[in-house]
């Protein structure tokens, strides 16, 4: 029986211009093989089980149980569960900077009351998006958490708006 | 890891300036409820004060304040070595 490797591993859509096939991939790094980008050399293609395909959210970094394929040119994604990172909120209020910014990941989302943008402005978009998200843990305390930060960073930079 | 280095690395990962405080939220286990840590710069270095409720923020006053929850919801305090661990994994 082919040995099974544990590994992380993000799915993209799209190969060969087939829409719904999804593909990652992984590189050899000390002795194991780990999800790496496109641009890696040496790597090794990864596709995933159909019997699990229909689940996978592109580009969310999954804990994947892989076998290699008969020719050995790559592996089939056999098992894959979400990995959801914890949720920070940090918060700044000095002079002229008001910022929350929640991060997970390398994801970062940031909150602006000065900023033009609606998707830096919005307190209400923002934490619609972070509800939505499959890869953070406590989604929905984290929003609350992020509501709460950005009412207060709100309140402080539309006084020191006030004050000038 | 003692929570005063925890918190001097937050400190630095943060960049928080000399000027600012910075505000943790996180959860007391022995006491079952969260309370606030807040550290300052003072000229014997790092100082940490624990309050039970939310310092009073002013615009004129710098602060920042970092919050993260565990898998089970509650408080803690973010640990920086996970944070860029974190930040790599999710390639």
């Amino acid at each position: 029986m082919a040995q099974r490797i544990k590994t992380n591993i993000k799915f993209y859509k799209g190969l060969d211009n087939v829409a719904d096939k999804l593909y990652g991939f992984v590189a050899k790094s000390n002795g194991s093989w780990r999800g790496c980008r496109e641009t890696e050399s040496k790597k090794k293609i990864v596709f995933v089980d159909t019997a699990i395909a229909k689940d996978i959210i592109p580009n969310t970094l999954y804990s994947c149980s892989l076998v290699p394929m008969r020719n050995e040119g790559g592996f089939i994604a056999k098992s894959a569960t979400i990995i959801k990172f914890p949720g920070t909120v940090a918060t700044v209020c000095r002079k002229n900077v008001f910022l929350v910014r929640i991060t997970f990941g390398n994801k970062e989302y940031i909150y602006d009351p000065s900023s033009k943008e609606k998707r830096k402005n919005d307190i209400k978009s923002i934490a619609d998006i972070l509800r939505s998200r499959h890869d953070l843990e406590n989604a929905i305390s984290v929003a609350e958490d992020f509501i709460d930060n950005a009412c207060i960073v709100k309140r402080l930079y539309e006084q020191s708006q006030s004050n000038v | 890891m003692n929570t005063t280095f925890k918190i001097q690395q937050i400190w630095q990962y943060l960049g928080v300036q000399d000027d600012e405080i910075l505000i943790i939220r996180h959860y007391n286990k022995s006491d079952d409820k969260d309370e606030f840590l807040i550290a300052e710069v003072t000229q014997d270095g790092l100082k940490i004060t624990t309050a039970p409720t939310m310092p009073e923020l002013r615009a004129d006053r710098p602060f920042q304040i970092i919050q993260q929850r565990d898998s089970s919801g509650k408080f803690i305090i973010p640990s920086v070595t996970q944070l860029i661990n974190d930040k790599v994994s999710d390639y």
